[in-house]
């Protein structure tokens, strides 16, 4: 569910961005109604309409008008390649300066990675 | 519905029951003063319908603002609106009432001649003195009702002490409609003033705490109930 | 549109509310915060025309609301105390709103009262401080009125009984959107349904924004003395403690993720401000107190 650590609508956003990228969420597949989810959800219905608005901005949704909103063909492959490019910034970054505070190095890393797969 | 039948609508329950307990209080005490005395001089049902009316519609008066005033605000009737409504459901009581205890003195004078109870000073009303005994009772159960209403509006709008001034006000209808029309158990009026003169004071009496009750209540703040 | 203009409430020489302005959008949620004595329930009780306002103005779509019937006849104010008669009964209570409220939906009406578990042949003096909140809320939600106001509608009621309510009140409003001012002490339970909040505090107002811009909009650093005040610059410091060399400081700002990298890269820990936070920081005196030790 929800924290109040960040605005709603951008956690909105990022649940259903990883529903798609699972394939929870299928393409061309519709979702809920805003209304639907705020009353799933418990949580106001201009908040989660304006989750749903910023994924269609962003492409990740489509409305269809008087039918609703559906994810988008290319919206998997777009998420995806978003991702990659962040997953260096904001998952190997920062684990490598954690890393480099504790001493360990990148060897021992690239060992542990080879051993996890 | 209309303002006045949700009054009326309120009102029943507490009606009935009081109407029953009366009529019965009546024909008991007239029973036995017959059953005792073989005859009875006076009316029972002026003395006691004729006070019941008055004190029942000066209770109804005060209940009006401390009870329903707010009920009607809080579902979405203005002051005006419940004043408004108030006026009519209060004149039809009056009128009623009124009525009834005129009627029933008629009825009960036909009932005691029946069974042979009516005394010598009984107050036997012909048709015509009906008329004439409404128009006594009616500007006083319209009085008391009235002055019950601006006493209690004055305790409910501002502070105990100015309440009291207020009452003091508010007693001036009942009393003058007491005073000028008051009829006794023989129903003969007690004051010495000519009728019209009489049913002038007292009406105007009436109206014009009628009109200070408005302005009292017409843009009071809803009190809160403790709790 | 609902305009407050100047508002103020007073009482006698008492000041409860002083000067608000207000524009509220119809057909949202609000939440309506403050303290205990802020003033909430005598700005809702202008707002609702139950008090003639001492300065300024109620305004529904231009029209002034006080005594006027067609404002009255859409308002639905529900104040914690209910404004019933001790002696009636929960059904005489339900059949005189039913009479008066001209969209009251009678059936809805009955199935709250199962919801809550009322008993409809039981006086109103024989209810709990729940079951008095829950006959509020059935009065509240089934008068459908445009404007509905529930005032600490909540008090006494136990977790289920407000868990209900707040899913009722959420699926009534999605079938029959009006505008709807809740108030209320218990935030951190009700504010997903708030589009938006407004606070009120010593009867001023202090914010009304959106409530989704609340979640996150304060941050909470803490580290080296030095480094903290460094990163804190200008921004609006909500409160601070120290001890030792270390420093917390709960700043009215939303950084964006480089001015966290930055910090992190200083040695500064961050946390979030959740809404309750920062009504907290915002509404208390302990800034105050401690300027005067």
């Amino acid at each position: 569910m929800f924290d109040d650590r960040s605005p709603i609508y951008l956690q909105i956003a990022d649940g259903i961005k990883n529903d798609v990228l699972s394939g929870a969420l299928k393409e061309d597949e519709q979702v809920m109604s805003t209304n639907q989810y705020a009353a799933f959800y418990r949580i106001n219905p201009a908040t989660a309409a304006k989750g749903f608005a910023q994924l269609v901005d962003e492409g990740v949704l489509y409305k269809k008008r008087g039918i609703g909103m559906f994810v988008s063909p290319d919206a998997r492959e777009k998420l995806r390649a978003a991702r990659r490019e962040r997953f260096f910034t904001e998952v190997v970054d920062p684990m490598l300066a954690e890393a480099k505070r504790v001493g360990i190095g990148v060897d021992e890393i690239v060992r542990h990675v080879g051993g996890a797969r | 519905m209309s303002m006045h039948g949700v009054l009326f609508r309120i009102y029943r329950p507490i009606i009935i029951p009081f109407a029953v307990i009366l009529v019965t209080v009546d024909l008991s005490i007239t029973a036995l003063i017959v059953g005792g005395n073989g005859e009875i001089g006076f009316s029972m049902w002026l003395v006691l319908a004729g006070s019941a009316a008055k004190y029942w519609l000066l209770v109804v008066g005060i209940m009006l603002v401390v009870m329903q005033l707010r009920v009607f605000v809080a579902n979405g009737r203005t002051r005006r609106e419940f004043l408004a409504g108030a006026g009519v459901f209060g004149l039809i009581a009056s009128v009623t009432f009124a009525a009834i205890v005129v009627l029933g003195h008629g009825l009960e004078g036909v009932v005691l001649e029946a069974v042979g109870g009516r005394g010598d000073g009984y107050p036997v009303l012909s048709v015509g003195g009906m008329l004439g005994e409404f128009g006594q009772v009616f500007p006083e159960t319209i009085a008391y009702m009235i002055s019950g209403a601006l006493v209690a509006a004055g305790f409910y709008r501002w502070r105990p002490w100015i309440g009291v001034v207020v009452m003091v006000g508010g007693a001036i209808p009942a009393l003058v409609a007491d005073g000028l029309l008051g009829i006794d158990e023989f129903g003969v009026m007690v004051a010495r003033l000519p009728y019209p003169a009489a049913l002038a004071l007292s009406l105007a009496a009436t109206a014009l705490a009628g009109l200070a009750f408005h302005r009292v209540i017409s843009g009071v703040a809803i009190r809160r109930t403790a709790g | 549109m609902i305009e407050l203009r100047d508002l103020t409430v007073r009482y006698g020489s008492t000041v409860a509310v002083d000067g608000v302005s207000l524009d509220l959008p119809t057909g949202k949620i609000y939440g309506l915060l403050g303290r205990n004595g802020s003033g909430k329930t005598s700005l809702l009780s202008a707002l609702a025309s139950y008090r003639r306002p001492a300065r300024g103005s109620v305004r529904f779509d231009g029209a002034d609301a006080f005594e006027n019937p067609a404002v009255m006849r859409q308002t639905c104010f529900v104040r914690d105390t209910l404004d019933v008669n001790d002696s009636e009964r929960v059904r005489g209570v339900l059949a005189v709103a039913g009479w008066l409220r001209p969209a009251w939906d009678h059936d809805y009406a009955a199935r709250l009262v199962d919801l809550f578990e009322l008993d409809p042949r039981k006086r109103i003096s024989a209810l709990s401080r729940g079951q008095r909140s829950a006959l509020g809320a059935v009065l509240g939600l089934a008068s459908r009125a445009p404007l509905t106001i529930l005032d600490e509608t909540y008090l006494g009621m136990d977790a289920v009984a407000r868990s209900n309510f707040y899913r009722e009140l959420l699926a009534d409003y999605l079938v029959h959107p009006r505008t709807i001012i809740l108030s209320t002490h218990l935030i951190e339970e009700v504010a997903d349904l708030f589009e938006r909040v407004i606070i009120l505090d010593h009867g001023r107002l202090l914010l009304h924004e959106e409530t989704d811009e609340l979640r996150g909009r304060g941050i909470t650093v803490t580290g080296p003395a030095a480094a903290v005040e460094a990163f804190a610059g200008g921004h609006p410091v909500l409160g601070e403690q120290s001890l030792g060399g270390v420093r917390a400081m709960t700043l009215d700002w939303r950084p964006e993720p480089a001015d966290i990298a930055r910090g992190e890269a200083a040695g500064l820990t961050f946390g979030p401000v959740g809404i309750q936070d920062l009504f907290i920081h915002l509404t208390s005196p302990s800034k105050r107190l401690e300027a005067i030790r």
